[in-house]
């Protein structure tokens, strides 16, 4: 039987029972969108948090304490190496040693509430120094930033994000204002400007604090720094500027007890990381797109003992075990390969018209064509068996069905 | 040489820890352009017999031996190749696919050919003509009488020349009339020189064959020429 003829076979059967081939797609359908917009999401984070790394600036470098990236668990330290700190002394000998030009700039982070009157917003308060602007990328909309008196006196000067001003002051400037951190009194002698989300947060829903107030009105202890961001002046002396750091510190703590990544390693790392993160996404999807297969073994074993007597008839006229097989194939691979189709365009629309209102999403063409070659294997595969039932059938039982 | 020689063929059936011997010794010979009715009491073996001869089904023991080649123990896809070449089968139930039109249905046989056939179209429309359809060639076969059916069969038994018509009952699901007509274009495809062996149990349908082979409990028990 030519394939031409066998394709017509398969449509014709397929458009005979058209609910039963459309619920049947379904499952094929949906597996396939949920492989192609699940991996959608995974990518489009992917691309967005690399965008962040590449935005944080370029050329920084990343100092935490504990052995591995604490950043990626955005806890002090790891639990392995709970006694590791950075000082405000490591970091000095850093600022004295490194021979390369270099702006250091320790932060730590806590969850604050803010209020004015009888407006409470919750946002994160960072306690820096006068370079958190620059090495950020910060830029002051009104009023000025933190200082370096305002760190060596303690004064209770704050600077506030672009969100806590049009919270607290949707109709006032709020220079010189006070504010309520904590239930303790500052006041607000710097707003910045709106730089939405970034890998260390949103800046926008921040408060600035001198980092010395911490340990006096927070019981932090400032010499503790969870992060410390060291920017290198000439991006390119980075590499050398981490082996330096490297090597004071280990020289300083006697052990390897910190991290330092550089916006090369902190992209592969978080690269990697979601790639796996986009993988597991993947295979989700592809679970339901096995069970999709499934659907589709199921209705195709309907569909051969349905068609029993069709298969006697057909085997009387002289077909052949493999022209059976075939014909079965074909129609099972149509199903998955028509439903992998529709599958693709129904969730490049949903991914580009609906799901990116939300999310960042980005729909690859590896993706696509992954998801459809997968759903035309499964066709075959769950056709296999159902096809391989009829091939088989005697000629003279197939024809005695009723 | 003779068309068919059937030698001490046995066809054991096990259904359900019963042992049925369908066939318990058959040996006849049927000659090229012989017209042939089987006829017998339903359980005879008469429609196993039928099977056998048209390589739907494969006998336990003795030997079949179809224009001079053993064809007792062919592969199934050998015996796929004996029915589409030399066997032209006609069954009680018409067994016309539904969702084809009459032409379609007759066209069928082309599509397992292991030998090309030239204008397969117009050889089709052809017998479509020679059994009284031309008008009926796009019609689906529920469009169709019983007797109409039937005869859109015959035309797609003789789509491949075969060398004998095999007809199970084919008068069986039809009224007097349909019967009629299905025997006489059996008859006269008989004169034009085709081998016909058909199955029935009706004794004047029998009675239109030149030779009635009469089987009870497996065995012939008679074997009648004109």
């Amino acid at each position: 039987m030519d394939l031409r003829d066998s394709y017509k076979n398969a449509t014709r059967s397929i458009a005979g029972a058209r609910m039963r081939s459309f619920l049947t797609m379904l499952g094929i359908i949906i597996g396939i969108a949920a492989v192609i917009l699940l991996m959608a999401v995974g990518e489009g984070s992917k691309r967005d948090i690399l965008g962040q790394i590449q935005g944080s600036g370029s050329g920084n470098l990343y100092l935490t304490p504990g052995a591995q990236s604490s950043i990626l668990s955005g806890r002090n330290s790891t639990t392995r190496d709970i006694g590791a700190k950075i000082t405000m002394d490591d970091l000095k000998a850093i600022e004295a040693r490194v021979t390369y030009p270099i702006v250091v700039s320790p932060a730590n982070t806590i969850g604050i509430t803010v209020k004015r009157g009888s407006t409470t917003m919750v946002g994160s308060g960072i306690f820096g120094t006068e370079t958190y602007f620059e090495v950020n990328n910060l830029t002051i909309e009104s009023g000025r930033p933190i200082v370096a008196s305002d760190v060596s006196n303690r004064t209770r000067n704050v600077v506030i994000g672009a969100n806590v001003r049009t919270t607290l002051f949707p109709d006032v400037s709020p220079i010189g204002q006070l504010i309520r951190i904590n239930g303790m009194s500052f006041k607000v002698v710097g707003v910045t400007a709106s730089k939405g989300q970034s890998l260390f947060g949103n800046s926008d829903n921040a408060v600035i604090l001198p980092l010395t107030v911490g340990e006096k009105s927070f019981g932090m202890q400032h010499d503790r720094i969870s992060l410390t961001t060291i920017k290198s002046v000439n991006p390119n002396d980075s590499g050398a500027i981490v082996n330096q750091i490297a090597s004071i510190l280990e020289r300083k703590h006697g052990k390897v007890d910190f991290s330092i990544l550089d916006q090369k390693a902190l992209t592969s790392l978080f690269s990697s990381t979601l790639s796996i993160f986009t993988a597991l996404l993947a295979a989700l999807g592809g679970l339901s797109l096995v069970v999709g297969g499934i659907g589709i073994m199921n209705i195709m074993l309907v569909s051969v003992s349905e068609r029993t007597r069709e298969i006697g008839i057909r085997k009387a006229l002289g077909a052949r075990e493999r022209d059976i097989l075939a014909q079965f194939l074909i129609e099972s691979s149509l199903l998955s390969g028509i439903g992998g189709i529709i599958g693709v365009v129904f969730s490049v629309l949903v991914a580009n018209l609906v799901i990116q209102r939300f999310l960042p999403t980005y729909v690859t063409t590896s993706s696509v064509l992954l998801a459809v070659g997968f759903s035309i294997a499964v066709g075959i595969f769950f056709g296999v068996y159902p096809a391989r039932k009829a091939a088989r059938l005697r000629p003279v039982e197939a024809l005695r069905y009723e | 040489m003779e068309l068919i020689q059937l030698t001490d063929l046995r066809k054991i059936y096990t259904i359900g820890g019963v042992t049925i011997e369908a066939l318990a010794g058959v040996s006849l010979d049927i000659g090229a352009q012989e017209f042939v009715a089987i006829m017998g009491p339903s359980g005879s073996g008469k429609s196993t017999l039928m099977h056998i001869l048209g390589c739907l089904d494969s006998p336990t023991s003795g030997r079949y031996m179809f224009k001079g080649r053993d064809v007792s123990s062919l592969r199934s896809d050998e015996l796929a190749a004996v029915r589409n070449q030399d066997m032209g089968f006609v069954f009680q139930a018409y067994n016309l696919l539904s969702q084809m039109s009459a032409l379609e249905n007759v066209m069928l046989p082309l599509s397992y050919a292991t030998k090309p056939v030239r204008d397969g179209r117009r050889k089709a429309e052809g017998l479509l003509e020679h059994v009284g359809l031309k008008d009926r060639m796009k019609n689906r076969p529920v469009e169709m009488s019983g007797g109409e059916q039937q005869r859109v069969a015959i035309a797609r038994s003789l789509m491949m020349d075969p060398s004998i018509i095999l007809a199970d009952e084919p008068t069986g699901n039809l009224n007097s009339k349909g019967a009629r007509e299905v025997i006489d274009i059996l008859k006269a495809l008989h004169k034009e020189g085709k081998t016909i062996i058909y199955v029935t149990h009706d004794d004047n349908i029998g009675a239109q064959a030149e030779r009635v082979i009469r089987i009870r409990d497996g065995l012939v028990v008679a074997d009648e020429g004109d």
